[in-house]
């Protein structure tokens, strides 16, 4: 059973415009809203890339050095963000943290995408019995809160910056894999495909160069919204200290720190975590604004 | 109906099989020789060969996921190799925890949910239908553990409603049992109610562009009729899949929220037992909790054959 249009459900004027047919003024409209929070979101990963990039350059201290003549101190204009219990400066720490958290995001997601993402494929393009072999181990692994599934894997591998990013990335293969597979179902049975088999191109010529590009879409949106996921959880294995370990400035381990100085030094704890929100959020409204603008019929969870 | 949820059950099998062949796999891989964790690190090569034989580690692979099986066929689940403990009486001091903290953020989060959504879907395009939907991506955009410390900060140290840390059983005192609860069920609770309100508008907004809608305001029935007997309780079928979707997610999010809260739960459990090694805590936590989570979304399967017909008769074999 089909669900809404989501675009419909989230931009009414979309609905009613195409209701009433050429109702150019509203689709425009409903164009712009998604354009805006695309925008947005790009913007402010782009404010994060900087961050990235240019991190000597931005961070006025260094994030690992201890400074005893200046403890716990407040917010001012030689500490933006105050520093920690070292002394340490928390806006250096938090603009260095930005490096750890995009480097074990795009590790992690890239796994997931290359494991993930032809095992879909191929499982949603032979169907049969190896569709439901697959998609019954992809149902198994569902089965597992990610969280839990991320701390048996650092059980094995110990905790650390390498084993968090294997056990992210693994976590996020299941979900690659299942729209992946969506995607290639319902674009095999075009009738593009069925040419190009009858004139004989190959299965792997057809999938990459037919297929591939025609299921682009809800794989871009996947990335980016994996992303948003990673970070998450990410900074989550952090904080549990199973994650990067210090002294390595990490948003997550951060906070962890943090916390015990909630009562007398509350600014530990409100810039990390307020890094990790907007960039998450800019995540999500960039894989938002994607999905409606790359395939306005696709329908969301 | 019976022929259904036999179907249903039968369909579950295989999932669990390999749910338990991927734990069984996961411990597998885990370093480290279980006979020399039992004997220490002194001990001869003929007495660790010996324990091996003894412990079945000699045995291969198959065989001994075969007895693994038997074991937790037969509610076995180890020793804990720091408590002398056994893994069953871990988990059962830990997990209604745990269930007492999801079952009330759950309660929370479709508080919110369930008037937002609604809200939301009928008043769309007006402010209200803004603030419930910026509330939705916001709620999915925090980091969970960062919301329970500013919360904490706000009503612990700020206000001094609640106390900062610690667990109280509800047989104990309930008032303060609930106290206690209160923030950590409500941080989980709001990660949750974003995508259950943004499911709920849309499922609403679905439903309320069907025929059958203006039929039922066609033949003059009030509005509020419309809405709660038609609108909404379609529109809740859809919505309470997604909760069981949704479990597994908020099991997740309560392993980190118990350590921000320092509630003795089942996360609290696994990641003091991954400090510890401690591998058999580890293989009962991951396998009870994912056991359950196949066998309750089983349970809302058949909860909504028994509610909607149409699932029984049209979709049954997907």
């Amino acid at each position: 059973m089909g669900m809404a249009s989501d675009r419909a459900a989230r931009f009414p004027l979309a609905m009613r415009a195409s209701r009433s047919r050429r109702f150019t003024l509203g689709r425009l409209l409903a164009g712009a809203a998604t354009w805006k929070t695309f925008t947005v979101g790009l913007l402010l990963i782009g404010v994060f890339l900087v961050c990235v990039a240019f991190t000597p350059a931005i961070a006025p201290y260094d994030p690992a050095k201890p400074n005893f003549k200046a403890l716990l101190q407040k917010p001012s204009s030689d500490h933006l963000f105050g520093t920690d219990d070292k002394g340490r400066d928390i806006f250096s720490r938090v603009i260095y943290g930005t490096r750890v958290s995009f480097k074990i995001a795009v590790v992690s997601v890239g796994l997931a995408t290359l494991v993930g993402l032809p095992l879909g494929l191929f499982a949603g393009f032979s169907g049969g019995w190896i569709d439901a072999v697959i998609s019954r181990c992809i149902d198994a692994l569902f089965a597992f809160p990610p969280i839990l599934m991320a701390i048996a894997i650092l059980a094995i591998k110990g905790a650390g910056e390498e084993s968090a990013i294997i056990a992210i990335g693994l976590i996020a293969i299941p979900e690659f894999a299942r729209v992946s597979r969506s995607a290639m179902i319902a674009e095999k049975e075009n009738e593009y495909v069925l040419a190009a088999r009858a004139i004989g191109a190959s299965i792997p010529r057809i999938i990459v160069r037919g297929i591939l590009p025609n299921t682009l879409g809800p794989i871009v949106v996947l990335i980016s919204l994996g992303f948003a996921f990673a970070i998450l959880n990410e900074t989550a294995l952090s904080f549990l200290g199973l994650g990067a370990q210090p002294p390595t400035p990490s948003w997550g381990a951060d906070l962890a720190q943090a916390r015990r100085y909630i009562r007398d030094a509350p600014w530990l704890s409100i810039f990390p975590g307020l890094a990790i929100f907007f960039l998450v959020l800019a995540l999500n409204l960039t894989g938002d604004g994607l999905r409606d603008l790359m395939d306005p019929r696709r329908n969301r969870r | 109906m019976g022929n259904y949820i036999l179907r249903r059950l039968l369909q579950g099998v295989p999932v669990l099989f390999l749910i338990t062949a991927i734990v069984f796999l996961v411990v597998y891989f885990i370093p480290g020789d279980a006979a020399m964790v039992v004997l220490g690190q002194s001990a001869t090569p003929e007495r660790l060969a010996a324990m091996r034989h003894r412990m079945g580690l000699d045995e291969p692979l198959v065989v001994r996921y075969g007895i693994w099986l038997k074991h937790i066929a037969q509610g076995d689940l180890g020793k804990s190799l720091v408590y002398q403990k056994s893994v069953w009486e871990l988990i059962g001091h830990a997990l209604p925890i745990t269930l007492y903290l999801t079952a009330f953020s759950l309660l929370i989060a479709v508080a919110i949910a369930l008037p937002a959504g609604t809200l939301a879907a009928l008043k769309r395009n007006t402010w209200i239908d803004l603030v419930a939907t910026t509330w939705a991506f916001l709620g999915v955009s925090i980091p969970g553990f960062w919301l329970g410390i500013m919360l904490v900060y706000l009503f612990g140290v700020r206000l001094q409603w609640v106390p900062l840390q610690g667990y109280i059983g509800p047989r104990d005192d309930l008032t303060d049992s609930i106290k206690t609860m209160a923030l950590p069920a409500f941080t989980l609770g709001v990660f949750l109610s974003g995508p259950l309100t943004r499911y709920l508008r849309s499922s609403m907004l679905q439903t309320m562009a069907q025929e059958f809608v203006l039929v039922a305001r066609a033949k003059g029935l009030s509005e509020r009729k419309v809405i709660v007997r038609h609108i909404l309780r379609n529109s809740l079928i859809p919505f309470v899949t997604v909760l069981g979707v949704q479990l597994g997610y908020l099991i997740g999010g309560a392993v980190v929220i118990e350590n921000v809260f320092a509630l003795p739960g089942v996360g609290d459990l696994a990641v003091s037992a991954i400090g510890n090694r401690d591998v058999p805590v580890i293989q009962g936590v991951v396998l009870v909790v994912a056991v359950g989570f196949v066998l309750v979304n089983i349970v809302v399967d058949v909860v909504y054959a028994v509610l909607d017909p149409r699932i029984r008769v049209g979709r049954g074999a997907a």
